[in-house]
């Protein structure tokens, strides 16, 4: 018995990295799940291999948001989660981003986590409640300057979790956030549009001295999803092995290599 | 007796500075002897406040890109390049839900309240970089703070407002910009504090967030006499 049996799940940008983590895990529980993805290649792909189903969508074309909506609660017969996890990264600090870059970021990572929600909110009171968990980053918690567009945007993102929370609590929506760390694959492992991106072997470590992983991602998603969950409504979860928990928590994860 | 807090002669740019608080702030710095431009999309109210304060106002709409880089450019320019302290407080309210709150007006409120401030905040960054450094204020709300969910989308941009000052405050430091986010609830007078954190008395202040609120939103008050 999965712990997300008979759960109707739509998952934003589930054809790579953490949303691909989520998608599998949440088919091993039992939920049935349609992914969205830009590249259609990949999406038939993971289809094929994890059994999920695959909607093409672009976040940032609002009538791609709510056919691709549509087209999943037809698929699925109703729907009870939106993983909203469809976001871009852009390395550079505030004062060196170009309106082209701030836009891309803002736009897909705040706006379409929007459009999502207010597509899926009267599917999930249709189904008489449902839940909402928005892939956020510990760079929301506290921002990074080395992707300055991206900190703010996910703070923003945070604030749109509590605002949700508040508003569709009372139909039996929870709305929550989990803040991931660097994670492979995953964000930061796409840096630059590259699909190679930095190395994790030479990533700073938090205190638990590894990476993160997609299923470690996963696994609060999940909770969140499930029964487990159902008195969290506006919360925002590190998953992030301590690194947000002290100024200087990546020393020790240093000094534990270093023994 | 307003205390003098060795800010004459710098220069100042005050953004949506026809608003109630910006234009105490306008009117405050003004009287500290501060060359004040700010803009505003009131002429009329604009024009009246500039007459009554010594400030100049510059007219702008910040939902139109090319007429905040104008008004921007301009401001710059009249201090000769060298901006000492930036006061942003521009930005629109909506009523409503996230639910409630219709695309337009969230692509609106994401362009006038947060992207215009990054922009607003890139522009003098660099001029305040180049000539040794300045003081940057953000104007926000207690709603950045804490989710105000009946102004949804408003909180949501707040909230990214707060963490666009923080950044600035960190890339800042070594150039000597600092920046500040200051969040009064409605009604409050923040100027005294937006003058101090423009003054060197707060030398050592930077990516702080401070609210202006009498306390109020220090802990949740719950009310058990009822």
């Amino acid at each position: 018995m999965g712990r997300l049996d008979g759960i109707r799940a739509l998952v934003t940008g589930g054809t790579s990295g953490i949303g691909a983590s989520v998608a599998q895990r949440f088919r091993c529980e039992g939920a049935a799940v349609v992914c969205t993805g830009r590249d259609e290649a990949r999406g038939r792909e993971l289809a094929a291999r994890a059994g999920v189903d695959f909607v093409r969508a672009d976040v940032r074309d609002s009538g791609a948001v709510s056919s691709s909506v549509t087209a999943a609660v037809a698929r699925l017969g109703g729907l009870d989660v939106l993983v909203a996890n469809a976001g871009v990264i852009h390395e550079a600090q505030l004062s060196e981003t170009t309106d082209e870059a701030w836009d891309a970021v803002l736009e897909t990572n705040l706006t379409g986590y929007y459009l999502y929600a207010v597509a899926c909110l009267p599917h999930l009171r249709a189904a008489g409640g449902g839940s909402i968990t928005m892939i956020s980053s510990d760079a929301g918690v506290w921002g990074e300057t080395a992707i300055g567009a991206y900190s703010v945007s996910k703070r923003a993102v945070n604030m749109l979790v509590a605002a949700l929370a508040v508003e569709a609590g009372p139909h039996g929506i929870r709305v929550n956030a989990v803040c991931p760390g660097d994670t492979a694959p995953g964000m930061a492992t796409y840096v630059g549009g590259r699909s190679e991106g930095p190395d994790p072997a030479s990533w700073t470590l938090p205190p638990l001295a590894r990476v993160g992983t997609g299923a470690d991602v996963a696994s609060a998603a999940t909770f969140f999803a499930s029964a487990d969950g159902a008195f969290c409504n506006g919360s925002i979860l590190l998953v992030d092995g301590g690194m947000r928990a002290s100024l200087r928590a990546s020393s020790v994860a240093r000094e534990v290599k270093q023994r | 007796m307003t205390v003098r807090l060795g800010l004459a002669g710098r220069c100042a740019l005050v953004t949506g500075g026809t608003s109630n608080i910006a234009s105490a702030c306008v009117s405050r710095l003004c009287a500290e002897g501060v060359a004040v431009a700010f803009t505003g999309s009131n002429s009329p109210r604009g024009e009246s406040i500039a007459s009554e304060t010594g400030g100049s106002f510059l007219e702008c709409d910040h939902s139109d890109r090319a007429s905040t880089d104008r008004a921007v450019g301009k401001a710059i320019e009249r201090c000769g390049g060298r901006l000492d302290i930036l006061v942003t407080n521009a930005g629109m309210q909506f009523e409503g839900s996230v639910e409630d709150t219709p695309e337009a007006v969230f692509r609106e409120l994401l362009e006038v309240n947060l992207t215009s401030l990054f922009r607003v905040g890139r522009a003098c960054f660099e001029s305040m970089r180049a000539h040794g450094g300045g003081s940057m204020i953000h104007v926000g709300s207690e709603a950045g703070i804490r989710a105000a969910h009946e102004t949804a989308a408003y909180s949501v941009m707040t909230a990214g407002a707060i963490a666009v000052a923080e950044l600035f405050a960190a890339e800042g430091a070594p150039y000597r910009i600092r920046s500040n986010a200051v969040c009064p609830r409605a009604g409050t007078d923040a100027a005294a504090l937006v003058a101090w954190l423009a003054s060197d008395e707060s030398a050592s202040v930077s990516g702080a967030t401070l609210r202006v609120d009498g306390g109020a939103g220090a802990a949740m008050l719950v009310d058990t006499r009822t």
